[in-house]
């Protein structure tokens, strides 16, 4: 019930790191999530579609890693970046 | 390019509850972070306690509901100073929601902050608010099996009340295997019985949160003499 909010958050941390390496394009992000956590699966891919919508992460591939404990963990994204640009 | 990253999702929530859980420690405030299901009796059971507990102990309550400050309004009613968060469809507290509502209370006249969560097993078992005890809170007529079916609620309680034990003639709890199967999945947890209509066990339960204050009183007494060292 509460993937909402984790994928909300989750895409704070995704734009944050991915203006940090001025990203043009998200094209993957994996995450772990364990399996005593209360948290479903389907949901949280849902959701994602959903809420990537209209930013740099739409269209990305969301890959979710199952691990037996607690975890909860942005692992990495993968994603296009800025071509530098050459001066004049 | 690819980034390796290995934060926790969380990490913005984790971050807000450490520091609430600081605010709360340097105020030396106990907090209980009290779950269960809707109608499980949240709100009947702080009616019970608080004539218990105070005066002597000041308590502050934290009532998180989607809608409504109609449980906020019942702890007022005791005179006790009661926020009432409303998550308008969110189905558990987080730390900036705490942040706001800490706001809200005088903290220097408080020594117990209780936390009503939202009425759910699920979501509000992942969010830790800082709080230094977990009390859930579940009643005969769901069913012993809810301990089972939501594990992470009752794994991490450090109480389990069990409400409504007046009605256990009439329905069909089975008590001996409520005993079982949370004690297997959590050995440690303090089990109470109560029926908050009839008042029965509440002395009990007043006890344990006041034994859990006075431990926690005497842990942070421990820390800052150490931190004096």
């Amino acid at each position: 019930m509460h993937e909402v909010s984790i994928i909300q958050s989750l895409m704070d941390q995704v734009e944050r790191f991915g203006s940090e390496y001025s990203m043009t394009k998200v094209t993957r992000v994996v995450v772990r999530i364990g399996d005593q956590t209360g948290v479903c699966k389907e949901s949280l891919q849902f959701a994602f579609a959903a809420i990537s919508q209209g930013t740099l992460v739409e269209g990305a591939e969301f890959v979710i890693e199952r691990t037996p404990g607690r975890e909860l963990d942005l692992q990495t994204i993968e994603g296009e970046q800025e071509e530098p640009t050459s001066e004049n | 390019m690819k980034i390796d990253i290995n934060q926790r999702i969380l990490s913005a929530h984790d971050a807000k509850t450490a520091q609430n859980k600081h605010l709360l420690a340097a105020k030396r405030i106990v907090t209980i972070n009290l779950m269960g299901s809707p109608g499980a009796g949240k709100t009947s059971l702080l009616e019970g306690v608080m004539s218990l507990l105070s005066p002597e102990l000041r308590v502050g309550v934290i009532e998180g509901d989607l809608f409504t400050t109609k449980d906020a309004e019942r702890v007022a009613a005791l005179g006790i100073p009661a926020v009432q968060i409303n998550t308008r469809g969110a189905c558990h507290l987080d730390g900036s929601m705490m942040e706001g509502a800490l706001a809200q209370l005088s903290l220097d006249e408080i020594d117990l902050l209780i936390i009503e969560n939202i009425g759910n097993l699920v979501c509000p078992a992942e969010f830790d608010l800082g709080e230094d005890f977990r009390l859930c809170l579940l009643s005969v007529t769901e069913g012993e099996d809810k301990i089972t079916k939501y594990p992470l609620m009752f794994k991490d309680a450090n109480a389990v009340v069990l409400n409504k034990v007046d009605l256990l003639p009439y329905v069909d709890f089975g008590l001996e295997q409520f005993y079982q199967d949370l004690t297997l999945l959590n050995p440690q947890v303090s089990i109470l019985e109560v029926s908050c209509r009839t008042t029965a066990g509440l002395p009990e339960l007043a006890d344990w949160i006041k034994q859990c204050v006075a431990a926690k009183r005497q842990e942070m007494a421990i820390a800052s003499i150490q931190e004096k060292g």
